[in-house]
C-alpha cells in the first residue's frame, strides 16, 4: 500500500501540488465573481488555436487529435481537418478563466460543475458568454465518496461534515448526491439537515491540501469527495482498518462507478469567437469525434502512446499505469452520447444536467443566479454522416448472472436497504399482472431519470405475491403437495408481475425518446417469501385487513448501486 | 381473541439464499431416498431448500418464457399393457391409455411444452422432446409404440425428472413442471420408483407434481395421496382437472382466524 501513497504523491508532485506532508487547511470557497475584477479582451485573429487540456482519460483524445504533442503533428487527426493546434495542461479552472477572458484561448475544459461555477463571470459579457461545443466524456469509476463508519446510506449526510476541492471537478458530483440524499432522508421521514461543507486548494493525493489528507487527519470529517486512487488508499480497497494508510472503519459509499453520469467533461467556446470562427470549430469538434473513435480501437489495439499520454497529461512519461488507468476511468461518449446531451429532452442533457447543478450552486452560495448556458446547436449526426458508433446503442454494459447474484448477496446481507438509491412500489389486483401504468407516471419518470444518471447501478425488480390462499390451505390442513403448488403458482405470479413493470418501464423510456440498457435489470419474483406484512415463525404472518392483504400483492422497483462489483459492469469503453 | 402476531422482515429467507452450502454439508452419504416425504410444508423450509441446482444466466434465458409450463409424459409400453383388466372398454391396457392420452392432449394448452418418454421392449427413451409443436408427433409414437418387455418405471421417471430439471436450470426455477405417467404399475424388479419420488417430494423447493394415469394401481408410489395425483386412466376428465394451474392467491379477503402457531419469529 505504501506504493501506493507514493504513486500518489508522485502523481500529486507531477501535477504541481503541494505534497508538503502537512494537514490540510480549509478554504472558503467563495464565488468566482468575488475573485474579479476580470479583463476581458476581445479575440485577436491568429492561425494557432490554444486549446486547454486536463488530466483526464477523455484528454486523450485531444492529445491523439494533435498526434500525442502538445503542438500538430503532421497528418494528425487536427492537421488533416486543417487546424494548427496548441495543446496546454491546465487543471486549475480558475487560470483556464483568466486565458479565457483574455482570449489567450477562446476553450474552457472542464466539467460542467466547473463551468457552472464560472458562470457569473463568463455570462457578466456577451464576448464570453459559455457556447458547450463538445461533450468528452462521462466520468466513470474515476471518482469517489469515501466516509468514516455511521454514514450507511447518502440519507445519513444529512448534518454530515464533507470535504471537497474548492473549484474542482467534484462539485457537481457533490450537488447531485446531496440532492439525492436529502429527497430520500425526507422520504424516510427524516428532516435534512444542510452538511457542513469543507473545501480544499487540491485534489489529488494523500498530502497536502487535498480532501484524502483532511479525511486522515480530522476525524471531524465525515466524507471526502476524492479520487478512487486515493478512495482505495483511505478504504484499503474495501473497509479501512487503520493499517497501510487506511481510515479504520471507511469505505466508499458511491463512486461514479454507479454514478456514472454526473461528472460531465465538456468543451466550451466563447460565443464572440464561435461566431467569428464557426467553420474552424467544427473542424475541431469534426476531428474530436473521429479521435474518439480511433482511440477506443486503438485501446483495444494495444497501440496507444502510452508514454506521451504519461508524458503531456501527467508530466510523466514514465506513469504510464497511470495514465491507462485515466483512460479506464472514463467513458467518452462519442457521437450517439453528443446527440443525447444536445437533446434538451434528454435525462442527462446539457441542459438537465446544468440545472442540476445551478440549483445547489445557488443554495451552496457559489452562483449569484442561474445561467441559461447554450450549446452551438449542431446537429451532430451530421457531423460524420451518422456512420459510426451506433454499436454502443446496443450493447449490454452488466453480466446479467453477476448482477442477479449480487442483488441476491445484499439481500442476504440485509443491505439492499442502505444500498437502495431509489425506490418505489407498484400494486396490484389478486392474481393479475396488469397495473395502470398512468398512476405510476411519475414514479417511472423519476426511475428512467435515476436509471440514466446511475447507469451503473442495478434496476431491480421484485415481484410478491399475497400469502393468504396458502396459509387457509395450510390451516385447512391441505396436502404438502398442494401447499407447494400453490408456492410454485405465487413465484410464478410474482415474476410475471416484475416482469410487467421491467416492459412498462422500457417502454416509458422509449416513448420519451431513449433507451434504456435492458441488461441494467435484475427482476426476480419472490412469491410469497418476503410479503410486506412480514413473517410469522415459518411461514409468512396472515394478513389481518384488507389494506394489509392489498399491499402484499407488489412489485418493488429499486435503484441499487454496486460499489464493490467491479465484474457486475463493464464501461462501454472496453468495447 | 389471538394475540398480535409479531412480524419480521427478511431474517430466515434471506439466510436461506446461502442455502446451498448447507445442504451440501448435510447431504453426506448420498442417499437421501429415506427422507420421509410427508413432512409438512412451510415457507421457511422451502426457502431452505434449493430448485434446480444451477440455473442459466437472465441474457440466456432472453429467449425464453421464465413461467412456462412444462409436461413430460411417461408412456408405459411393457408387455404387461397389453393384457385386459382395469381397462374399461377397451380391449387391452395400451388401447386405453391410448385414448386417455389423446383425449388429454387436446386439453394441454399450447403454449405448454410438452414431452414424451417411452419404454418398451425394456428401453428407455426420449421419444419427442419439450417443445409447444410436437403433438402430432407424440401421437404418431403413441400410435406406433406396441407393447413388450420389462418395466424399467424408475428410470423413465427419472429422466423425466432429468428433463425438467434442465428446463428449470433454463427458467431460472419459474414456471411449472409436471411429470404424467401412463402406466399399471406393475414395476420390474429394481425399477420401484418410490426413490427417485421421494427425492423429488423430500426437497420442498422442487415444484415437480407426479400425475399418473393409472390401470388399478394400488400399493404403488405412484398412486400416493398427498404426494402424487392420480387418475385413472378409463377417466381423462379427472386428469384434465388435475393438470390445471393452481390459483396463487385468495380472490378476496375476509377476517381468517388462524391458529396461533407458538413460533413467532421475534424482532
Amino acid at each position: 500500500m505504501e506504493t501506493v501513497i507514493n504513486r500518489a504523491a508522485a502523481l500529486a508532485a507531477i501535477l504541481g501540488l503541494s505534497i508538503s506532508g502537512e494537514a490540510s487547511a480549509y478554504v472558503d470557497q467563495t464565488p468566482v465573481s468575488a475573485q474579479g475584477p476580470f479583463q476581458v479582451r476581445d479575440c485577436p485573429s491568429a492561425d494557432t488555436l490554444a486549446v486547454p487540456v486536463r488530466s483526464t482519460g477523455a484528454d486523450i483524445v485531444a492529445l491523439y487529435a494533435n498526434g500525442y504533442q502538445m503542438d500538430t503533428a503532421d497528418g494528425a487527426p487536427f492537421d488533416d481537418q486543417g487546424l494548427d493546434v496548441t495543446l496546454s495542461l491546465t487543471n486549475d479552472i480558475l487560470v483556464q478563466l483568466e486565458a479565457y477572458l483574455a482570449c489567450e484561448s477562446p476553450f474552457l475544459r472542464g466539467t460542467q460543475g466547473m463551468l457552472n461555477l464560472l458562470a457569473d463571470v463568463t455570462e457578466a459579457d456577451p464576448r464570453t458568454s459559455v457556447v458547450a461545443v463538445y461533450q468528452h466524456a462521462w466520468s466513470n469509476g474515476g471518482d469517489s465518496l469515501v466516509v468514516r463508519a455511521g454514514i450507511e446510506s447518502p440519507a445519513d449526510l444529512s448534518g454530515a461534515t464533507i470535504v471537497a476541492q474548492a473549484y474542482g471537478p467534484h462539485l457537481d458530483y457533490m450537488a447531485r448526491v446531496l440532492a439525492d440524499a436529502r429527497r430520500a432522508a425526507e422520504e424516510d421521514g427524516q428532516t435534512w439537515q444542510p452538511p457542513q461543507i469543507l473545501y480544499t486548494t487540491e485534489l489529488v493525493g494523500l498530502f497536502g491540501d487535498t480532501p484524502g489528507r483532511a479525511f486522515l487527519d480530522d476525524a471531524a470529517v465525515q466524507a471526502a469527495f476524492v479520487l478512487t486512487s486515493d478512495a482505495e488508499v483511505l478504504t484499503g480497497g474495501g473497509v479501512g482498518t487503520g493499517a497501510e494508510g487506511s481510515v479504520e472503519g471507511a469505505r466508499t459509499l458511491l463512486s461514479t462507478t454507479s454514478a456514472n453520469r454526473v461528472i460531465s467533461e465538456i468543451y466550451a467556446v466563447r460565443a464572440d469567437y464561435l461566431e467569428a470562427n464557426r467553420d474552424q470549430i467544427e473542424a475541431f469538434v469534426r476531428a474530436l469525434f473521429e479521435s474518439e473513435e480511433t482511440v477506443r480501437e486503438d485501446v483495444l489495439k494495444l497501440i496507444v502512446d502510452w508514454e506521451a499520454v504519461g508524458d503531456h497529461l501527467l508530466s510523466d512519461p514514465q506513469a504510464v499505469e497511470e495514465a491507462r488507468r485515466l483512460w479506464q476511468n472514463v467513458e467518452t461518449t462519442g457521437l450517439q452520447g453528443n446527440v443525447d446531451w444536445a437533446t434538451d429532452a434528454h435525462p442527462r442533457s446539457f441542459l438537465a444536467v446544468n440545472n442540476e447543478i445551478q440549483s445547489i450552486f445557488v443554495e451552496l452560495g457559489l452562483l449569484s443566479t442561474a445561467h441559461a448556458l447554450a450549446t452551438a446547436g449542431w446537429d451532430y449526426a451530421a457531423f460524420t454522416g451518422g456512420l459510426f458508433d451506433q454499436r454502443r446503442t446496443t450493447l449490454p454494459g452488466f453480466d446479467d448472472q453477476a448482477a442477479a447474484d449480487a442483488v441476491d448477496a445484499l439481500r442476504t446481507g440485509d443491505q439492499i436497504d442502505e444500498n437502495t438509491l431509489f425506490e418505489f412500489e407498484i400494486y396490484f389486483e389478486p392474481n393479475q399482472t396488469d397495473f395502470p401504468p398512468a398512476d405510476y407516471r411519475e414514479d417511472f419518470d423519476q426511475a428512467i431519470e435515476f436509471a440514466s444518471t446511475y447507469g451503473g447501478a442495478i434496476l431491480s425488480v421484485e415481484g410478491h405475491s399475497d400469502p393468504l390462499r396458502y396459509l387457509r390451505l395450510q390451516q385447512d390442513e391441505a396436502s404438502a403437495r398442494e401447499l407447494r403448488r400453490v408456492r410454485q403458482a405465487a413465484r410464478n405470479l410474482s415474476l410475471t408481475r416484475a416482469m410487467a413493470v421491467r416492459d412498462v418501464v422500457l417502454d416509458v423510456a422509449t416513448q420519451r425518446g431513449f433507451s434504456l440498457d435492458e441488461s441494467q435489470f435484475v427482476t426476480a419474483g419472490l412469491g410469497i417469501l418476503s410479503p410486506a406484512t412480514g413473517l410469522c415463525g415459518d411461514d409468512p404472518c396472515p394478513p389481518q385487513t384488507e389494506a394489509e392483504w392489498q399491499s402484499n400483492m407488489r412489485v418493488v422497483f429499486r435503484v441499487i448501486q454496486l460499489e464493490a462489483e467491479e465484474t457486475v459492469f463493464t464501461p462501454l469503453n472496453t468495447w | 381473541m389471538r394475540s398480535p402476531l409479531t412480524r419480521t422482515r427478511g431474517r430466515w429467507w434471506q439466510a436461506a439464499l446461502a442455502a446451498p452450502l448447507l445442504l451440501a454439508a448435510c447431504d453426506g452419504d448420498g442417499e437421501g431416498s429415506a427422507v420421509p416425504v410427508e413432512t409438512a410444508d412451510s415457507v421457511r423450509a422451502a426457502s431452505l431448500a434449493v430448485w434446480p441446482e444451477t440455473t442459466e444466466a437472465e441474457a440466456s434465458a432472453g429467449t425464453v418464457t421464465l413461467t412456462r409450463t412444462n409436461i413430460v409424459a411417461v408412456l408405459d409400453m411393457s408387455g404387461s399393457m397389453g393384457e385386459t383388466g382395469c381397462s374399461g372398454s377397451y380391449a387391452t391396457r395400451v388401447g386405453a391409455a391410448r385414448a386417455a392420452l389423446a383425449a388429454w392432449l387436446d386439453s394441454v394448452p399450447t403454449e405448454a411444452n410438452l414431452s414424451l418418454i417411452v419404454f418398451e421392449n425394456g428401453i428407455v427413451s426420449l421419444r419427442v422432446p419439450l417443445g409447444t409443436t410436437n403433438r402430432a408427433d407424440i401421437i404418431a409414437v403413441v400410435d406406433d409404440a406396441i407393447p413388450g418387455g420389462m418395466t424399467p418405471l424408475n428410470d423413465a421417471v427419472t429422466l423425466a425428472r432429468s428433463v425438467l430439471e434442465k428446463q428449470a436450470a433454463r427458467q431460472r426455477g419459474y414456471g411449472e413442471y409436471r411429470i404424467v405417467v401412463i402406466t399399471d404399475g406393475a414395476h420390474s424388479e429394481g425399477q420401484d420408483p418410490a426413490s427417485v419420488i421421494n427425492e423429488i417430494f423430500s426437497n420442498h423447493a422442487n415444484p415437480i407434481e407426479i400425475h399418473t394415469i393409472g390401470f388399478c394401481i394400488e400399493g404403488s408410489a405412484l398412486n400416493r395421496p398427498g404426494v402424487t395425483y392420480y387418475q385413472n386412466a378409463d377417466n381423462p376428465e379427472d386428469l384434465r382437472a388435475g393438470l390445471e394451474s393452481a390459483l396463487a392467491e385468495a380472490d378476496a379477503f375476509d377476517i381468517t382466524q388462524f391458529a396461533e402457531d407458538g413460533d413467532q419469529e421475534g424482532q
